[in-house]
């Protein structure tokens, strides 16, 4: 089987326009730029091999986010069986703890050390700018189901900073003179 | 925008987009030159509703029994399924089952789901210590949650939405055996963990070796530097900023020429570890 004619021109679009958005995703999520090129070749391979499934418009986006997420997932594993995962862990976070002179390790070190599941709605919220809905396309849940986990994980790393409601004023104020 | 969310938003690890440069078009390249094959559909074969199952186990006389029922012939269940409400609360039976021996128990009940367990620091024996559902809208809930026996005979189990139809992968913390490494590890100082009650942060390595001693433990190797480098030896009088369990009895030190900066978060959090410890 081969693909339909235009399919190369229809990736090679899908390519162009989402590739700045899907690295940035992998770099957020990786050690090394090899991980990165990694999740970059096997997600845009798996792009290529269901083009038909691709879905148009700024829905293709979300969907390779969550190819990307599973890429990553399966890169975790095997990497989890070749180190000590804890040690691995740890380096990880030790490694970002340390590296900014900007006076938000202690928010560095609360995110780290929330649930992976947590941490993952977070950074699709803020860093990649989702919405609850698009975080669900993303996750394979409902819109519904995004937005408690969202909403959860918001309170827990609001609980790991040490914050009530009350007091996220005053952070706010904090976070921005730092 | 929350709160929250602006300081998450703060520690974005890229927050600029690459340029799409000469990598990116090779990448291109290479993967429109690569032959596309029939796409296989093997993933979801038939999902059989639990509720039919159970229905046709009724008929032929098997409804209910328990999957640890002793047997003659099968040899007794990795895993045992007990229904609670909308839910089923899956136990682990024998922890050190094959990966294939779950997923096979698992498929008996129409689940696709694999389990591997892997040898945890005692704080996390019985926990989950990772999980990637890849299909579906429902959740897996770790039920085995107050699990804090470093000898891990606590019950691992967690709950099943009956409807759940998608594919999950769960990584569960059990004992390690002599000999083994931990692959997931809790904080140092946490129940049932070599420096539980010490309060380690800002001590000499030479201090922590000696509470390490009394406790049977040792360290391991040391990490050092902006860049957490590897390092088998440091000097006695250096200062012991975190430490993670690697195996029984061994711990993973990081440590610093200087004196441990204590933030007011890092006080906090000190603080709250050490609450519940006898005093002096």
């Amino acid at each position: 089987m081969t693909h339909p004619p235009g399919a190369r021109d229809r990736f090679e679009a899908i390519y162009n326009a989402h590739y700045p958005a899907i690295h940035q995703y992998a770099a957020r999520r990786t050690d090394s730029p090899e991980d990165t090129a990694d999740v970059m070749s096997e997600t845009f391979l798996t792009a290529w091999r269901r083009i038909a499934d691709v879905p148009e418009g700024e829905a293709a986006r979300l969907w390779l986010y969550g190819v990307a997420r599973r890429v990553l997932a399966n890169q975790r594993r095997g990497q989890s069986r070749r180190a000590g995962l804890a040690e691995r862990l740890k380096d990880e976070s030790s490694a970002t703890r340390l590296s900014g002179p900007d006076g938000l390790d202690h928010v560095r070190g609360a995110f780290d050390g929330l649930p992976a599941r947590d941490r993952d709605v977070l950074a699709l919220a803020c860093w990649e700018g989702l919405t609850g809905p698009e975080i669900g396309k993303v996750l394979g849940c409902t819109a519904t189901a995004a937005r408690i986990r969202l909403h959860r994980a918001r309170k827990r790393l609001a609980k790991a900073l040490g914050l009530t409601e009350a007091d996220q004023a005053i952070t706010e104020l904090r976070g921005e003179s730092l | 925008m929350s709160k929250i969310d602006r300081l998450v938003t703060a520690i974005d690890p890229v927050p600029h987009a690459p340029e799409q440069g000469q990598d990116a078009r090779e990448l291109f390249h290479e993967i429109v030159a690569t032959q596309v094959k029939a796409r296989r559909r093997v993933r979801w074969p038939v999902l059989i509703p639990v509720a039919a199952v159970l229905a046709a186990a009724a008929v032929t006389g098997v409804a209910f029994m328990p999957t640890d029922a002793p047997s003659g012939i099968t040899p007794a269940a990795a895993l045992a399924f007990q229904r609670s409400g909308d839910d089923w609360i899956v136990t682990v039976k024998n922890l050190y089952a094959s990966p294939e021996r779950f997923a096979s128990e698992f498929r008996a009940r129409g689940f696709d789901i694999r389990l591997s367990i892997a040898p945890g620091s005692p704080s996390t024996v019985g926990h989950v210590t990772g999980g990637e559902v890849t299909e579906g809208t429902t959740r897996i809930e770790e039920e085995s949650v107050e699990c804090e026996s470093p000898g891990g005979r606590c019950a691992v189990s967690f709950r099943i939405p009956a409807e759940f139809q998608g594919s999950a992968q769960i990584w569960l913390a059990r004992p390690a055996r002599p000999g083994e490494r931990y692959e997931s590890a809790g904080d140092v100082d946490a129940t049932g963990e070599l420096l539980h009650c010490v309060p380690f942060r800002g001590m000499t390595v030479d201090e922590v070796r000696g509470v390490l001693a009394e406790r049977d433990g040792s360290i391991e190797e040391f990490r050092v530097g902006k860049r957490s480098e590897r390092a088998q030896q440091v000097p006695g009088n250096w200062f012991v900023k975190d430490a993670v369990p690697t195996a029984p009895g061994r711990v993973l030190v990081w440590a610093q020429p200087d004196r441990v900066k204590f933030t007011p978060e890092l006080t906090t959090y000190v603080e709250k570890k050490m609450a519940g410890c006898p005093k002096g």
